[in-house]
């Protein structure tokens, strides 16, 4: 069998990969896995945890969802939910995997709606103030400059109401 | 052509874009893959006109109205993804820049899409958000108060945000670095990615950088997070640099110079030969070596010449005619 990548040499290393939802397994030589290696997707969990994390659950009974029609193992074969009932239809199965791809399972983000109006560089801006006034407060504490500190303790108090 | 390039962006020696993309559903409509009603699909489109389309700068194209030529244009200026791209439902709303878009029926039934030149990410999630806000005002979106927003993969459940920013990062790939920004990235939820060439080599030490994580956490502390990494990794980028000019001096300054000079003599040149030498350039004018171009001339230089930009900007030239005009274009921009 020919590497896929560069169509030139034989394919000695088989890797399973989960790109847009699909399962593809590509077949490369030596040399293009180790390169592809250096510049592949890196992300702090694998889609390969994710999909195992399906893998070991139980299937002995499928589940349908009844606005869809997407099925429980359709759904651990290609990741993609169906429709916002899916979601209610296969909690059991969605959660655990949510949360370790996750924070948590509890959004804390926006409602539909809602406007944000970020200011990034502002908060950043006061984590470093904040930072830097925990640093001059410890400083005072050890050199017995309490009145300081006080007030330095009572700035950083102003700082942490304002970042909501 | 990508017309929301501008001269002087905000970190522009180091940081290409920052882009935001929000993934959106209707309630009550199957996701992409399960829709089958061919009233469902139109009422994903008729619903984004009727919200969007109120702000006179917005255009809407029905895919299956374009040209295979010019689809692929916009999968190299990154405004469609390819995916959406071979979908015969889809849509796309933008905006006279492109620096907004819409895609309509690809995995979800929207991605909000905002892109801003250099490291922007208040600027690019507020025109997101405002689109976002258009769109919820006339639609009722899948929502579930514990999930967030539904989407058809449950990776992007939650707020539905990814963040982005390209960067140009030739030094660290030249010094081995990029290993080390993987590894302090993924620690902090993000990935990165090669941002030329699919998953295979990263062609012209172009990345990206994004959030992983969406749901548990807010847009803010999403926003945050990926400014605090990007600023890490563009001082990391800067100070490599700074080390290498040090360390290599003359031979630095020649490659880079090298680079120009075939670029400004060559008669043909491929797409990717073009990209390594223009990222060598880049580097160069970080340095500054080169006073007579900017980073934004080069990065706009290099999306125009990638193959179907190229083409559909003169005459569909055929792929053999495309090195050709391609070396023309370079000669015309390094002839200083
Ligand atoms: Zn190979
Ligand atoms: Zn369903």
């Amino acid at each position: 069998m020919l590497c896929d990548e560069c169509l030139k040499n034989n394919a000695t290393v088989h890797m399973t990969t989960f790109v847009n939802g699909q399962i593809k397994t590509v077949h490369l030589c030596g040399q293009c896995a180790a390169k592809r290696k250096q510049t592949a997707i890196i992300p702090g969990f694998s889609f390969n945890d994710f999909m195992s994390a399906f893998y070991d659950t139980d299937d002995s009974a499928d589940v349908v969802c009844d606005i869809c029609g997407t099925t429980l193992l359709e759904f651990k074969k290609t990741g993609r939910l169906g429709c916002a009932n899916c979601y209610r239809v296969f909690e059991t199965s969605i959660l655990p995997v949510l949360k370790g791809i996750h924070m948590n399972n509890k959004h804390t983000g926006k409602r539909p709606g809602e406007r944000l109006d970020i200011d990034i560089e502002k908060a950043e801006e006061s984590i470093n103030k904040k930072e830097e006034l925990k640093k001059a407060m410890r400083m005072a504490i050890s050199t017995e400059n309490f009145e300081e500190a006080a007030r330095l303790r009572d700035e950083i108090a102003i700082l942490e109401k304002e970042g909501d | 052509m990508p017309r929301w390039l501008e001269d002087n962006a905000p970190e522009s020696d180091v940081v290409i874009s920052t882009r935001i993309r929000l993934a959106r559903n209707l309630a009550d409509v199957p996701f992409p893959s399960k829709i089958r009603k061919r009233s469902d699909i139109e009422l994903v489109h008729s619903s984004a006109k009727d919200c969007l389309l109120k702000a006179s700068e917005f255009k809407y194209v029905r895919l299956s109205d374009m040209s295979e030529l010019s689809k692929r244009a916009l999968t190299e200026r990154h405004i469609i993804s390819n995916e959406l791209a071979r979908k015969k439902d889809g849509g796309l709303i933008t905006s006279g820049d492109e620096s907004i878009s819409v895609l309509i029926m690809e995995e979800d039934h929207y991605r909000l899409q905002s892109i801003s030149a250099g490291l922007a990410i208040n600027k690019a999630y507020n025109a997101a958000d405002h689109l976002d806000i258009m769109l919820s005002d006339g639609v009722s979106f899948a929502y579930d108060e514990e999930l967030g927003f539904l989407t058809s993969c449950p990776t992007n459940a939650g707020t539905g945000l990814r963040a982005s920013v390209m960067l140009h990062l030739p030094a660290l790939t030249a010094a081995k670095g990029i290993q080390r920004v993987i590894a302090m990235i993924s620690k902090v939820g993000m990935t990165v990615r090669g941002a030329f060439g699919e998953g295979s080599e990263a062609s012209g030490a172009f990345y990206q950088i994004s959030n992983q994580i969406t749901l548990g956490v807010s847009e803010k502390e999403i926003l945050m997070r990926l400014l605090t990494t990007a600023n890490k990794v563009i001082d990391f980028e800067r100070h490599t640099r700074r080390e290498l000019y040090r360390n290599l001096g003359i031979a630095l300054e020649d490659r880079i110079w090298r680079a120009i000079g075939v670029l400004r003599n060559a008669r043909k040149m491929s797409d990717v030969e073009a990209q390594k030498l223009i990222s060598d350039v880049a580097f160069g004018v970080a340095l500054g070596f080169v006073p007579k171009l900017s980073s934004s001339t080069l990065y706009r230089v290099m999306m125009d010449t990638r193959p179907a930009v190229l083409a559909e900007g003169n005459n569909s030239a055929q792929p053999q005619q495309r090195d050709v005009v391609r070396a023309d274009i370079l000669r015309k921009v390094f002839d200083i």
